[in-house]
């Protein structure tokens, strides 16, 4: 690891050839932007309001333009990119949409790659940033994760005394870092502490054999029970790193228009509206069984992992205030009255 | 626990007790103090989950239409704004007062986490500290803010602190100030058309679509909403700044008449925009050509359900 007393050192190595992207205000939010100066860079938010999903996978994205029968791709240049400060949870969640739009196997045999997110994956170089103060409503070790997780970064910054401890993670990091210069270190016992009080700072939930216990609720009379206060709005998912679903739209005028795709989320009524009218998920409660399963059973079932990496932004962005975690809890603790 | 808390619990306890509803839904207290979560209370035990909020922006009304085709007899917590909404809904037939039990609150304003986001920044906890302060912790640190401070423009402007329709009232009456409160607006309409047109290219260029906005709001009840109608197709789906517009124009052209400018929806709009300067705008078109303001007089017919001779007619209603 390579010591450093200030990041703008590594910034200035890193942005020589590829265009940064870090936390930024805008109005009064905070999102993933294009950074043109490393004084741009805001980290004080820690997560900012806006995950980083939409570098990825783009909130709307033209797939294509047409004319008549004439299909015409979008000229668009991936850029290589560094996507800088990113924070531990906001990775896994970046690592939870690679496994979505990337998946082994044979196209048709449950195979399947997105090339419009594989582009853009591949040009993105991750450098995180360990957590040293995380905030109210973070969860992420009781989902897999942890304030100091390197996993999934090329690059990985730990604050460290007064300075910053460099990692490279990757070989693509490590060919990023190569020319780097700053005093090499290894002696870290201090990082370990340093990652127990961050952990110790993080409330902790128990939500251990939840997979299977969802798998037995299907019927149950809790999904009534905790929906009632949900508006039915998109931002949840919107907010969310690791939602990806997405509806394919076309736009046109006359006989030339384009086919694009946007996030969309199971929380609107509309998500599941059949064409004849039916609506298989007509209530709040099959909409939240259908949330709360994807997230902590069906994507445990088919990755081993949770869908949700526990940083809390749902909970600190919707309007009222539904926390996904107490609500993971309260299923894990739930008893079927009369059973 | 504040007395407004109390007695809207010794309320809810009496009707219930008395079985004159079968469930009550008011504020019920959140992550911290400054988020609400609605409670849907049908068991006395659960009566304490009740509070009587400061970041109150919720319109509960919201929640009536759901019990629209169901029995449940409601007793409902309900600010002066609220119970315009409850007027409003009842004209529309789409709520029905015999069900409804209104626990009416003299309401002497709410604070807003949006403009309290304004004020200090990205909030990571806060504090009442009172005596009309509170103090914040943010990623810069501590700041201590008057409550006067932290309302939104609606609640500085509502000449309806009190409701308007009630089964009980809860809160000493409130003064309500001179003027109608819409000079902030006036003074929006001296801007030129450039200005007023960039102002809402710049606020609606950060809408993400989420239609927070129209969940939050009582009056956006429509079974089928003209954005997610796909035959015809009114507005495409995607995040071109003209249909971000579109949106919300149209989302306040439906409003007109309706608002009762409760403030629900800007402070459910997670990125922020500011949406209340076009619905009041449309609120005082109304009030200077029609003299109506939606949910104030019980008897009196709405705009665009009435049709008079002298009906002004300068513009294309």
């Amino acid at each position: 690891m390579i010591k450093l007393n200030d990041l703008k050192v590594l910034y200035a190595h890193l942005s020589s050839d590829k265009q940064m992207l870090g936390l930024k205000k805008e109005g009064n939010r905070y999102y993933y932007k294009v950074l043109e100066l490393y004084d741009e860079w805001d980290s004080s938010v820690l997560l900012g309001n806006f995950s980083p999903k939409d570098h990825f996978f783009p909130h709307d994205e033209t797939l294509f333009y047409f004319k008549e029968q004439k299909l015409i791709k979008p000229k668009e240049e991936i850029k290589p990119t560094v996507l800088w400060g990113v924070r531990p949870c906001d990775i896994a969640g970046i690592l939870e949409l690679e496994r979505m739009f990337n998946q082994v196997g044979e196209e048709g045999e449950g195979g399947y790659k997105d090339p419009y997110f594989l582009k853009r994956f591949e040009e993105t170089l991750i450098v995180g940033m360990a957590c040293t103060e995380p905030w109210p409503g973070c969860f992420c070790t009781s989902v897999g994760g942890s304030p100091y997780k390197k996993d999934g970064a090329d690059v990985f910054i730990y604050p460290f005394n007064d300075g910053y401890l460099v990692e490279a993670v990757s070989e693509k990091g490590k060919s990023a870092l190569n020319g780097l210069a700053g005093e090499e270190v290894s002696n870290t016992v201090q990082l370990e502490k340093d990652r127990e009080a961050a952990e110790s700072k993080i409330k902790s939930y128990n939500f251990e054999g939840i997979a299977d216990k969802l798998k037995q609720m299907v019927d149950s009379d809790f999904w009534d029970s905790v929906h009632n206060p949900c508006i039915g709005c998109g931002t949840c998912a919107y907010v969310c790193s690791s939602c990806h679903c997405f509806d394919i739209n076309d736009a046109s005028r006359g006989s030339r228009g384009l086919r694009s795709r946007q996030w969309d989320s199971c929380l609107y009524d509309v998500y599941t509206l059949e064409a004849s009218g039916h609506n298989p998920r007509p209530s709040g409660a099959q909409r939240w069984r259908q949330r709360l399963n994807h997230k902590f059973n069906y994507f445990v079932q088919m990755f081993g992992m949770y869908q949700c990496l526990g940083c809390g932004r749902c909970g600190r962005a919707c309007p009222v205030n539904i926390n996904i975690a107490e609500l993971a809890k309260k299923a894990v603790e739930w008893v079927e009255p009369g059973s | 626990m504040s007395s407004m808390t109390e007695r809207i619990r010794e309320e809810a306890k009496k009707i219930l007790e008395e079985k004159k509803v079968d469930l009550v839904i008011g504020y019920g207290q959140g992550d911290n103090l400054m988020r609400i979560q609605p409670v849907f209370v049908d068991d006395i035990k659960d009566i304490d989950k009740l509070v009587w909020p400061s970041f109150g922006l919720i319109n509960l009304t919201n929640y009536l239409l759901r019990y629209k085709t169901r029995n449940t007899r409601i007793g409902i917590v309900a600010k002066g704004c609220d119970t315009r909404s409850i007027v409003a809904l009842l004209k529309e037939n789409q709520i029905d007062r015999d069900r409804l039990f209104i626990i009416g609150v003299n309401c002497p304003g709410m604070l807003s986490r949006q403009v309290a986001r304004e004020k200090v920044g990205e909030i990571i906890s806060a504090e009442n500290k009172g005596d009309g302060n509170w103090s914040f912790t943010t990623v810069e640190g501590e700041e201590e803010v008057s409550c006067f401070d932290l309302m939104p423009s609606n609640c500085l402007a509502c000449r309806h602190h009190a409701p308007v329709v009630s089964d009980v009232v809860i809160g000493d009456p409130i003064n309500e100030p001179d003027g109608d409160g819409y000079d902030e607006i006036r003074e929006f309409e001296q801007k030129t058309s450039d200005e007023r047109y960039q102002h809402l290219m710049s606020e609606m260029s950060a809408c993400i679509r989420c239609y927070a906005c129209r969940q939050a709001c009582p009056t956006c009840n429509c079974d089928e909403c003209f954005v997610d109608i796909t035959q015809p197709r009114w507005v495409d789906k995607g995040l071109d700044e003209t249909d971000l517009a579109i949106w919300q124009l149209i989302r306040t052209y439906h409003q007109a008449g309706r608002c009762v400018d409760c403030g629900a929806c800007e402070e459910a709009c997670p990125a922020g925009i500011k949406l209340l300067w076009l619905t009041r705008k449309m609120n005082l078109i109304v009030r200077e050509r029609f003299g109506f303001e939606a949910g104030v007089d019980p008897e009196a017919l709405p705009p665009l359900a009435n049709y008079k001779k002298d009906d002004p007619e300068e513009f294309i209603l």
